[in-house]
């Protein structure tokens, strides 16, 4: 049976070097550990600074499956509180962005400051003398850090210090925001959601997936693709390409594309770019200098790798993508594109079309994925097939400054994800 | 605009947007792609129906050339997110009719329910069809959908709404 109590040490047998049994998938005893175990313990990105660069700004999120709200006071300081009102627990904001003075629980007219104080309590005389309101400010998330704008909390107060946990992922982050002339994000562009029939951990190790890029995208990638550029660019994402999936230290997972410059395949010339490319590029070695700019452009516009910090935040194109898992076979993904605050208009316009040609919910790529994680669902409830297989590049995986690093198709991003989940499953 | 009244006008505006929506469930994208001007878009807001595509993001914002590769991706065999095919009726009415700057502009309520892997869904909204004059009938200089779910998590929107 599925939905026997879980014993936490089982997990020790169930994830091993290259393989990981179906029940990860499948068993809801198992999904409520892994709230309590990764969502309830480590790191989870809640937003970037740029979704609330004003005073008042706030976006609501969740840490597991405790709603939070995401707010920047009059100071400027962001907090994370928790979205609950102290007396009996209703939420006290609603819109899922927005700009607010305070938060009021409209059950009983509780009101809160942005920075969590108790402000008004009505007919405060009714409560016992002892009562202070001091006492009763929204709940902190315990541990709030931020790495280049990205916002991470914790629930939990012994965690590790946030620069420890994301180890070298750290620097994607900071080249992702480095790619904006300003060196901030615009992110006031909209959001595309997604729910999907089928486990969290599909999509989460889907994102640093290589090797399905030439099956499940193969009417994008060998059909659309082709006829728009006039040819063949499968040689990118196949199993000859350059590219590498890579175990970043922290383990973190990478889908490295940095090696290929696609303005190289397509053989353009700087010269001959559109004139708001070369704005863009002189304005990033204005800002970065020669070296740093080019090392930042390698990214190509923001496409140069997919990352995975674990548990729930993914950079894949233009896009911070986040998971909300819900149930054991329900998940939710949200794909936030960002714009490069001060860019040429142009680029910004590309950006959101790009996105959209990929990423949005009838577009070219991410409905075939969202397809794949249901038919994975539906297959593993078949018991006789105990194990997915995660042993692609054991053999000829190769040490990098970054992490261990194999060929694109291979599995070595994947195997850095189970690393992670076991050793905080075990914890 | 005021509204226009001219009952023959509407009629064959409607007989034009009913013949549009067969189309669609019947799942004849080549002859519907046919139906909009070459400079034609086909938009679907995202989060709210009054974004601007240009600084915000799209459910679906597609010229012509984007639509015809959408034809591209149905016949390649390997569009997974419709095997099988999602099955759809629609549902359009509440239609007025005005003059617009370069035609026409046909608003109607749409109600659409879909069907696929034993999953049904209800969406809806309103439509709005800026259309152009094109023999007996019309092309579709604009096509806008705003759904009323377009701010909720989507299943799969690639039988195009």
């Amino acid at each position: 049976m599925d939905n026997t109590p879980f014993e936490p040490r089982l997990i020790d047998a169930l994830v091993r070097e290259d393989r990981v049994h179906r029940r990860l998938f499948t068993d809801p005893a198992i999904f409520e550990l892994e709230i309590e175990k990764v969502f309830h313990r480590t790191w989870v990105y809640v937003g970037h600074e740029a979704e609330i660069p004003n005073p008042g700004d706030f976006r609501l999120s969740r840490i597991g499956r405790q709603p939070v709200i995401v707010v920047r006071d009059q100071a400027g300081a962001v907090h994370v509180h928790f979205n609950a009102c102290r007396h009996r627990g209703a939420t006290v904001c609603q819109e899922e962005r927005g700009n607010a003075r305070h938060f009021l629980c409209a059950y009983h007219g509780w009101t809160y400051g942005l920075d969590g104080h108790l402000a008004a309590v009505p007919y405060a005389e009714g409560h016992p003398q002892a009562f202070r309101r001091e006492d009763y400010g929204l709940h902190a998330v315990p541990k709030v850090a931020m790495h280049a704008g990205f916002i991470f909390a914790s629930v939990n107060p012994d965690v590790p210090p946030l620069a420890q946990h994301l180890g070298a992922a750290a620097q994607f982050l900071t080249d992702f925001v480095d790619l904006s002339p300003t060196g901030r994000l615009s992110m006031q562009s909209g959001v595309h959601k997604f729910r999907y029939t089928g486990n969290w951990k599909s999509q989460a190790e889907n994102s640093v997936d290589g090797y399905h890029a030439m099956a499940a995208h193969g009417s994008f990638l060998g059909y659309v693709l082709r006829e728009r550029l006039g040819r063949d660019v499968s040689g990118m994402v196949d199993g000859n390409s350059p590219t590498r999936s890579t175990a970043l230290d922290g383990d973190h997972g990478l889908l490295d594309f940095r090696m290929v410059n696609r303005t190289e395949i397509l053989g353009v010339k700087e010269a001959e770019l559109p004139q708001h490319l070369q704005t863009y590029r002189a304005q990033l070695r204005e800002r970065l200098g020669e070296d740093r700019a080019a090392e930042v452009l390698r990214r190509n516009g923001g496409d140069g790798y997919n990352l995975l910090v674990y548990p729930n935040l993914f950079l894949i194109g233009v896009q911070i993508r986040t998971i909300q898992p819900v149930s054991v076979g329900t998940t939710e993904v949200y794909c936030t594109p960002t714009l490069l605050e001060g860019a040429p208009d142009q680029i910004n316009e590309a950006r959101l079309r790009s996105h959209e040609d990929f990423y949005g919910p009838a577009s070219f790529g991410q409905p075939d994925d969202m397809e794949m994680f249901l038919r994975q669902w539906e297959g593993l409830q078949c018991e006789a097939l105990e194990w997915l297989l995660y042993d692609r590049g054991l053999e000829r995986e190769l040490p990098t400054p970054e992490g261990p690093a194999s060929q694109l198709t291979d599995e070595s991003a994947h195997r850095a994800l189970w690393r992670h989940y076991r050793r905080l499953m075990l914890a | 605009m005021p509204l226009i009244n001219d009952p023959a006008l509407r009629a064959r505006v409607e007989a034009f947007l009913v013949h549009e929506a067969a189309l669609l469930d019947d799942r004849q994208y080549a002859e519907w792609t046919g139906l909009f001007t070459p400079d034609g878009i086909y938009w679907v807001p995202a989060n709210r129906d009054d974004a601007d595509p240009r600084d915000h993001v799209s459910l679906i914002y597609d010229n012509v050339p984007r639509l015809k590769e959408r034809l591209i991706r149905a016949d390649s065999g390997m569009f997974w997110a419709q095997d099988p095919p999602t099955r759809v009726t629609r549902l359009i009415g509440n239609l007025t009719v005005q003059a617009d700057a370069g035609g026409l502009l046909a608003t109607s309520k749409l109600i659409l329910v879909t069907q696929r892997r034993g999953q049904s869904q209800v969406l809806s909204g309103t439509c709005r069809h800026e259309l152009a004059e094109h023999g007996d009938g019309f092309r579709i200089r604009r096509k806008t959908v705003l759904l009323i779910q377009n701010d909720e998590p989507q299943i799969n929107l690639t039988f195009l709404p």
